[in-house]
């Protein structure tokens, strides 16, 4: 056999980088040749390059840029609001120093814990007062540590049994029901006294004292 | 990948960016800044005490 007839053996062909894009290039210039196919890859080209933008750089600056128009505009009505706080405030100091002498009163009336200590000698002192004796005396549970502030009327209730006569009674009533303690009375029941024989009534009170923490 | 469905890759794509870029902004134009704390804060006050009452208290035991 000639050597010259001997085919070439096939040896792989591996094309560098270089080479490879050069192709790619080439194959890409022949694509673009085509009309229809420049228009697909234009658009397609521009749609996603929108997107990218749009995405990574459109969006944020778009949501700052309004997030910062909205925070000052909010900001502006703060200080606004603010500065009407400070007023009041101001208006509200001048007012107090009005009636300041008057905080105790409403401390006593209105008392920030349930003080059902002042509730009981106030009643008690009320009955001796008015010659009335009380035979019994409750107090609803009520407690004891200092709560925590809460900006709502909180109430307790109490029951009292005492004796005395129609007069005393009546006036004991009158001085609860004007009493610096606010006080309100839900249930009032005058019987004549079983034990004697003298005009003696019994009378049972039920009321509710209030507080405010 | 044929060239139409890459086109129509595109423009879904694109499509869902806008999207989320309408929703973002919505957002941003809805979320307040303003805190709890500060809304708690600028809360009207009533700088008036009711005198008569005081007065009326002054007459009580």
């Amino acid at each position: 056999m000639n050597k010259e007839n001997i085919p070439p053996a096939k040896t792989k062909f591996t094309p560098s980088a270089s080479q490879s894009g050069t192709s790619s290039y080439r194959r890409l210039g022949e694509l673009i040749k085509e009309k229809k196919m420049a228009s697909y890859l234009t658009l397609t080209l521009t749609f996603v390059t929108l997107s990218f933008f749009g995405l990574f750089a459109i969006r944020p600056t778009l949501i700052t840029a309004i997030s910062l128009t909205r925070s000052v505009s909010e900001l502006a009505d703060l200080k606004n609001q603010y500065e009407n706080k400070i007023g009041d405030i101001i208006r509200a100091q001048g007012e107090y120093e009005k009636i300041r002498e008057s905080v105790p009163l409403i401390d006593a009336a209105l008392p920030e814990t349930p003080s059902f200590d002042t509730l009981s000698q106030g009643l008690e002192r009320l009955a001796q007062k008015n010659t009335l004796s009380i035979i019994q005396l409750q107090i609803e549970p009520v407690p004891l540590s200092k709560t925590p502030f809460t900006g709502s009327l909180k109430q307790y209730d109490f029951s009292l049994t005492g004796r005395g006569t129609y007069l005393t009674v009546n006036s004991y009533v009158k001085d609860l029901l004007n009493w610096k303690r606010v006080v309100i009375l839900s249930g009032l029941d005058i019987a004549h006294d079983e034990a004697t024989t003298s005009g003696m009534l019994r009378v049972s009170i039920k009321g509710t004292a209030y507080y405010e923490p | 990948m044929s060239r139409n469905e890459s086109l129509l890759l595109a423009i879904i794509f694109f499509i869902t960016v806008i999207t989320w870029i309408i929703l973002g902004i919505y957002r941003a134009n809805t979320e307040s800044t303003v805190t709890s704390t500060q809304q708690e804060e600028i809360r009207p006050l009533n700088a008036e005490f009711d005198t008569k009452i005081i007065q009326s208290l002054q007459q009580r035991e």
